[in-house]
């Protein structure tokens, strides 16, 4: 750890392109409790309800919970909510949450490294924009965020990374 | 129910799994240990985050086994965190990915994965699906039951 924990020179990454998108819903079924067909339990409604998850994050498992965060759009929040409201008053001891006026930004860089990752994090930081959450692809790394800030999360990744072109 | 086909499927063995609870104030230290991992040469595979019920960041991350200790010491040391609990670590983990069609045109592929490794008994310890493709942590000890379960509702091209 000698190497020391701060920012080394600022240079901008190369990347291969950034994609937003806007009017997602973010839903968060908190403290889900552990038991293998649980999570399956309640997202087969939504499928079978034709609504499609946008993205899904399964992870912050202790012992006996697990927290299951994903998005749709926002014109089936309502609907989503609704099932998920019914599978909760059956069985459910886990929060749900729900959050409108989600955007999500992501960024496709030539390799997700350690850098990439850092300069991600710092953009957000420096114009002042909390991550609701960060989901990883095998391309990409996205941010979701309140929709209104995305022009300023935009400028902000513009100082750490260059796009093509 | 017919096979949705994808582009590949490939793991990542002798991974280590890593999960930081951390106050919100201490976010910002964030992009410091990240760059120190990137002089370290360090890779992280996997990285998600989110906000748990008490408003804290939960910060989930894979790395090679090979290099835990150090990994566990930077975060550890740059987030101030106490010795005990802050960090939750899970050896011999594995990293499963999944490259296929665009994640959020097909309906049903998160609860069928889910369902899927269920009924082989797998416990997921955390997965990320967005964009087009899917990336789930098990325990090395259930990939073969995890594979075979892919495997049935996946049809995956043969090398």
């Amino acid at each position: 750890m000698e190497k020391g924990l701060q920012k080394p020179s600022m240079k901008k990454i190369k990347i291969a392109g950034i994609r937003q998108v806007s009017d997602l819903s973010l839903i968060e079924v908190l403290s889900l409790p552990l038991c293998t067909y649980r999570p399956a339990k309640i997202l087969s409604p939504l499928a079978e309800n034709g609504i499609n998850l946008e993205f899904i994050v399964g992870h912050g498992k202790n012992d006996e919970t697990m927290d299951l965060i994903f998005g749709v759009k926002q014109n089936q929040i309502a609907a989503a909510l609704g099932l998920l409201q019914g599978w909760k008053e059956k069985f459910g001891t886990e929060e749900i949450r729900s959050r409108d006026g989600v955007g999500m930004i992501s960024l496709f860089p030539h390799g997700i490294r350690a850098a990439v990752i850092g300069n991600f994090f710092s953009a957000f930081q420096d114009a002042g924009i909390k991550l609701f959450l960060v989901t990883f692809s095998l391309s990409a790394i996205s941010g979701l965020l309140d929709e209104r800030f995305i022009p300023d999360a935009l400028n902000a990744l513009s100082e750490y990374f260059e796009l093509p072109g | 129910m017919a096979k949705i086909k994808i582009h590949n499927l490939f793991s990542i063995p002798d991974q280590a799994f890593l999960t930081i609870r951390v106050e919100e104030k201490k976010v910002e230290f964030l992009p410091p240990i990240l760059y120190a991992l990137r002089e370290e040469g360090i890779s992280i595979p996997f990285i998600v985050q989110s906000i748990d019920r008490n408003g804290n960041f939960i910060l989930s991350l894979a790395t090679s086994q090979k290099d835990l200790d150090w990994v566990r010491a930077a975060f550890q040391e740059g987030l101030d965190l106490p010795q005990s609990k802050a960090i939750e670590v899970k050896k011999r983990a594995v990293l499963i990915t999944l490259y296929g069609p665009h994640f959020g045109e097909i309906p049903g592929i998160a609860s069928r994965i889910f369902s899927a490794l269920a009924g082989e008994g797998v416990e997921i310890i955390a997965l990320s699906a967005s964009l087009n493709s899917a990336l789930l942590v098990v325990l090395l000890e259930s990939l073969t039951h995890s594979l075979r379960a892919l495997n049935r509702i996946f049809e995956i091209p043969k090398k």
